[in-house]
């Protein structure tokens, strides 16, 4: 039970909403058994005057029309608890829904990259999203009719036992009946609508392979095999909609006759003891009322069990993420320094992402302070890797990474990367305006700085084409960037941090080349005091470099400046030279 | 994740033009609609019924019984009535579920058709329109937008017209039984109606909120998350949850609004019916003191006015189903009114035995708006030529499969095969004529027979083993688990690029086509496969005119003639040995690629 306890902190720490909706509910459940009695007494009264009975006691247009306002005052009363009931109750979810998305975001945010590269932004969209809708509706509506049905429920029928145990006793057959029919069609209803949801999703699963592979169907005139294909699916799914219907006829089909078996126990049984009268015309409708009544918690009662099945399964889901605890481990608390110099060694460093796999092996490596170093190799060999872990991204074995020669584990994670400015591959921009992007991790800089960032980035002058200039909103609801725009934007963020090092990791592949060189070039005069690392598929960019630094295959196999590389003949040289005759073919008019 | 996307609805609950195309989709089902009708309107028959039964046993002998205190005569008449209640109940029941599987019937079969024909329409258009819409929301389109026009043909059409016919219906016997008591409900009736469209009108506003700001917060949460590696190394954690609190905050706010409109509606509902039935209740009682009804007469009453309020309240709802339908079907229709960019021509030349000859005739050709892409380039292979193109990235080579297959039209020049513009043949005749090996092999989900024959019945098993056998693929197809019976898991995932490649030859071999095309895997091949494909290749060759797109020079070795593309433009042509001979472009791509 453990596992729900952070469920459960959210629910008292909003109780007054729950607490309100719930002190509703008696409210409304008397009120609402109450005035059906209230009109039984009324017709017992009409009864007892038309026979005479009552001696002439009676003003029965006076006692009817008492009666006409007392109903609808008491309805009016319950109206307004059930208002009560179904508002508070239902804010008092989408509060602890609120914040439960809250926790969750908080949380993964926490998280380390690799949990990140694990689970899939679909996936992790379905927990914020269905998991915690399915978790709503079962202490919400769920909670809510539960409680209702077991305040209706014993009230009702301890009533019409007093009036007539035998009507009473017939009754709670089919009224058991349908309470029993919605439990066993329960799970075939809920296994029937996961099906139809399973067969959407094998539907959809087809029609993007159709859609993203039309190039090759048409080549292949595939198109005929495909829409039979589609068409097989479509028709399962079909199917099993038509299953579901089944399903839900029959159940209605059953609900439906315990409803008129009802009806028909109450006109025989019941008008068995009116003949005789044991039973007064007034309490006779009393039943009738009171089986309408108890219809709906009985079905609801099959209903509120999935709710929390459903909602126990999806909270696992989400425990999941909670209990889910941050690979990296960082010190907390007072930063160890001032301010970092720069100053990054590795130690006989072996990385893998998975365990025996290792990407980088027995990396050891010196960049000093102010130090200008260009990191080259094929695909693969291990560059991208070597600068996620100065941001720490990655856990690394203990004292293998140290920086300032303090082991990076000693680092608080924040005032780490809050000194560093990396620029991953893939560029991510939020969708909101330009400056907001360049503001993203320093959002107290003032405009100077931001138009100083973006000079050096070289964004400024596609940011004054804009219509809105620092204002143009981006994205989805602005303007489209091109890929090199997108990668500047990025570099200008990461430049305005001033940070003690800054990495590049390839980051400005959709930028041309002569644009790439400037702005190396310029970073270079900007960072002259901090450590620089630069990726770049484009190696005559990083000539000037005070240092290359050759991976393959996760080792570093050489290391100097430009000129000795190439003298050396080896890996550098070789991916030198290929590199040379692509930038000619690519000069080429 | 693709409702981030979707527009905010807002159209019209009722279009007759939308509604004009969907008849004819609905047409093939007539009589299964009729039939529906009039199960609805048995249906009806036995609603009625039963409240009268009841009305009948309780003003005969049950009234009877209690004056004159003949229990047993009475109780077997009752029974009587009692068993005709419980025949209407059951046929009321039979007549439900047959017009509720009818219905679901009906209206699957009729998306079922509109799915199959947006996606065979889909899969006609010219790859532009791909260009264009990204799969994503193609994928909406067959699938949620098809399926919210469900309800407007399962519930939304004939239980509208079963509302209206019972509103109307019911207050017609209503005014027959009792026309003064009808009366006095008929004073509530409007009121509840008011109130009913009143809160409709809300909660359409309320919908629309919710969906905005539903997609707003998905739409952030998955920026979020793809982003997330760049939150963390910015040390935004804490900004963006801030932002998450508002987009949150607001989502919950709009639900509670909606909670708030629909907390009171049910109560109001409440409230209105009941004060009607109070108001029954007292005149009935005044009317049956002075003997001008009976007890039975007021229950009959009773039990009818619950079938007026039910269906006034189900047509306020009705409204948000049609108005969103109405919204997917326009993009529905949308999608089938596209048309295609490629049109295969009336009188189609035939191409039966191509003989394989292509020319490029001062062909200019670009994608979509953008610039050209190939620029006046002319040239000719004859048949039985083996061609291999060389270019750096974005020197035009796929362009020119694209041009020769009729994937997009030339902006201007010609393309032809046997002398014929390819605009004259026709498509399908044309791209079975062209074999292709491309770098990243698509296959199809389906065991690997089926992925070398292409779901073509008509070609024998026999004949595609051979096929396996000829490009050398037999023996790593038959090292898996179920040889050619072996399904293909997410667009082969487990099969390599090489072993792919195999796959692709066995097929050119089985359907033997006049041309080859051949895009190289630029992927790294280990020396073994590497050895099978060069040896597949040569025995695809045999007998066809080749494109080779080559970045081997290994390849390069089997084409006659080489052709040199740079920048949209043919810029050098001859053997391998004249183009080095030239020290041009060719000399220096050869020099980069044996580096």
């Amino acid at each position: 039970m453990s596992r729900f306890r952070r469920l459960g902190r959210l629910l008292r720490h909003h109780r007054r909403w729950f607490l309100a909706g719930l002190i509703c509910v008696p409210g409304a459940v008397t009120l609402e058994l109450w005035i059906p009695r209230l009109l039984g007494k009324g017709i017992d009264d009409v009864e007892r005057v038309s026979r005479g009975d009552d001696g002439g006691t009676i003003d029965i247009g006076d006692r009817l029309f008492t009666l006409f306002v007392v109903v609808v005052g008491l309805t009016a009363l319950k109206s307004a608890f059930r208002f009560g009931m179904r508002y508070w109750q239902n804010v008092g979810c989408r509060v602890v829904e609120e914040e439960l998305r809250h926790d969750l975001l908080a949380h993964l945010e926490s998280l380390s990259a690799g949990y990140f590269d694990r689970n899939r932004t679909g996936d992790l969209l379905s927990r914020a999203t269905a998991d915690i809708e399915a978790i709503r509706m079962a202490i919400g509506p769920g909670l809510m009719y539960l409680v209702n049905t077991l305040l209706v429920l014993p009230f009702a029928l301890a009533y019409l036992l007093s009036l007539d145990a035998t009507l009473t006793l017939a009754l709670s057959v089919p009224l058991a009946a349908i309470a029993l029919t919605v439990r066993l069609l329960g799970p075939r209803l809920y296994r029937r609508s996961r099906a139809v949801q399973d067969r959407a999703a094998d539907l959809s699963a087809r029609a993007v392979d159709g859609f993203q592979g039309v190039r090759v169907i048409q080549a292949f005139n595939r198109e005929q095999s495909e829409v039979d294909a589609f068409g097989m699916l479509s028709r399962d799914y079909a199917h099993s909609q038509l299953e579901l219907a089944k399903t839900r006829g029959w159940l209605q089909v059953f609900l439906g006759a315990g409803r008129r078996v009802c009806i028909l126990a109450i006109l025989m049984i019941g008008g068995w003891a009116v003949m005789r009268d044991r039973l007064s015309l007034g309490d006779f409708f009393v039943f009738i009322q009171y089986t309408e009544m108890l219809f709906f918690p009985l079905m609801a009662f099959g209903w509120v069990l999935g709710l929390f099945q459903r909602g126990r399964a999806a909270w696992d889901r989400l425990d999941e993420v909670f209990t889910a605890t941050p690979e990296v481990c960082a010190a907390t608390g007072e930063p160890p320094l001032p301010r970092l110099s720069g100053d990054i060694r590795f130690d006989g460093l072996t990385f893998g992402y998975e365990p025996d796999c290792p990407v980088l092996r027995d990396l050891d490596l010196h960049i000093h302070a102010g130090e200008t170093v260009g990191i080259v190799g094929r695909t693969g060999s291990g560059k991208s890797t070597l600068a996620r872990l100065i941001a720490h991204l990655y856990p690394v074995p203990a004292g293998s990474l140290r920086l300032d020669d303090l082991p990076i584990e000693e680092l608080p994670l924040a005032w780490l990367r809050h000194q560093i400015g990396f620029v991953p591959q893939e560029t991510f921009l939020l969708s909101d305006t330009i400056e907001a992007n360049i503001r993203f991790g320093r959002p107290d800089a003032t405009d100077e700085a931001v138009r100083w960032a973006a000079r050096v980035s070289q964004i400024d002058r596609d940011i004054v084409d804009f219509k809105d200039g620092y204002e143009q909103m981006i994205g989805e609801r602005g303007v489209t960037l091109s890929g090199g725009q997108r990668q500047r934007t990025a570099l200008s963020r990461a430049v305005l941090m001033e940070p003690s090092i800054l990495i590049l990791d390839d980051s400005l592949a959709s930028v041309d080349a002569d644009t790439e060189e400037r702005i190396l070039h310029e970073l270079r005069e900007v960072m002259r005091d901090r450590t620089c690392l630069f990726i770049s598929h484009r190696l005559s960019a990083l000539r000037d470099a005070d240092r290359l630094l050759v991976l393959d295959e996760g080792r570093l196999v050489e290391q100097g400046c430009h000129a000795d590389l190439v003298a050396l003949g080896g890996v550098y040289a070789r991916l030198f030279h290929q590199h040379e005759l692509e930038q000619q073919l690519e000069d080429l008019p | 994740m693709t409702t981030s996307l979707e527009e905010p609805i807002h159209g019209k609950a009722y279009d007759a033009r939308l509604v004009r195309r969907l008849i004819p989709f609905a047409r093939p089902y007539r009589r299964r609609f009729a039939g529906s009708i009039a199960l609805l309107l048995g249906m009806f028959a036995a609603d009625l019924v039963i409240p009268y039964v009841i009305r009948l046993g309780v003003d005969g002998p049950i009234a009877d019984a209690r004056a004159d205190g003949d229990v047993g005569s009475a109780l077997r008449e009752l029974g009587g009535l009692v068993a005709i209640l419980g025949a209407v109940a059951a046929i009321r029941l039979a007549l439900q579920l047959g017009q509720l599987l009818v219905m679901t019937q009906v209206g699957q079969s009729i998306l079922h058709d509109l799915r199959l024909k947006a996606f065979s329409h889909l899969q006609s258009l010219s790859l532009s329109y791909f260009d264009r819409n990204p799969v994503g929301r193609l994928v909406t389109r067959v699938t949620n937008d098809i399926e919210t026009l469900n309800e407007l043909f399962t519930s939304g059409v004939s239980v509208v017209f079963y509302d209206l016919v019972k509103i109307v219906g019911v207050i017609v016997v209503l005014l027959f039984i009792e026309p003064r008591l009808t009366g006095v409900a008929l004073i509530g009736l409007p009121i509840l109606v008011v109130v009913s469209f009143a809160f409709r009108n809300h909660a359409r506003h309320a919908y629309r909120e919710i969906r905005t700001r539903v997609s707003r917060l998905n739409a952030f949460l998955q920026e979020c998350f793809q982003g997330m590696r760049v939150v963390q190394l910015f040390n935004q954690e804490r900004r963006v949850l801030e932002r998450f609190d508002g987009i949150n905050a607001e989502h919950r706010k709009a639900h509670v609004r909606a909670h708030l409109n629909w907390s009171l509606f049910f109560p109001s509902i409440d409230l209105v019916s009941t004060a009607i039935l109070a108001a029954v209740v007292w005149y009935s009682g005044l009317a049956i003191v002075d003997g001008e009804i009976q007890f039975g007469l007021f229950l009959q009453f009773w039990m009818m006015l619950g079938y007026l309020f039910d269906p006034i309240r189900e047509l306020s709802e009705k409204y948000n189903v049609f108005q969103s339908a109405m919204a997917s079907a326009e993009r529905v229709f949308g999608l089938l009114d596209e048309r295609s960019e490629i049109e295969a021509p009336e009188k189609p030349v035939p191409l039966e035995a191509a003989r394989g000859a292509i020319e490029f005739d001062q062909v200019t050709f670009g994608y979509g708006e953008g610039p050209d892409v190939l620029r006046d380039v002319s040239f000719r292979i004859a048949p039985g030529e083996k061609i291999a193109i060389v270019g750096a990235t974005g020197a035009g080579k796929t362009t020119i499969i694209n041009l020769l297959g009729r994937y997009y039209d030339v902006r201007s020049g010609h393309v032809r095969v046997d002398g014929h513009d390819v605009r004259q043949l026709d498509p399908r005749a044309l791209r079975r004529q062209i074999g292709l090996v491309l770098q990243d092999v698509f296959l199809f989900p389906g065991d690997i027979l089926e992925n070398i024959r292409l779901g073509d019945a008509g070609i024998s098993e026999e004949r595609v083993h051979e096929a396996a056998r000829l490009v050398g693929a037999d023996r790593f197809i038959e090292g898996l688990p179920d040889g050619y019976r072996s399904e293909v898991r997410e667009r082969g995932a487990t099969q390599s690029v090489g072993e792919k490649q195999l796959i692709a030859f066995a097929r050119v071999l089985t359907f033997d086509p006049a041309i080859l095309v051949l895009d190289e895997a630029t992927a790294h091949i280990d020396p073994e496969t590497e050895r099978l494909l060069q040896r597949a290749l040569e025995k695809t060759l045999t007998g066809r005119t080749a494109i080779l797109i080559a970045h081997r020079l290994a390849t390069i070795r089997h084409a006659d003639r080489i052709l040199v593309f740079h920048h949209g433009q043919l810029r050098e042509a001859g053997t391998h040995e004249e183009l080095v001979e030239q020290r041009g472009l060719y000399h220096r791509l050869h020099l980069l690629q044996s580096g």
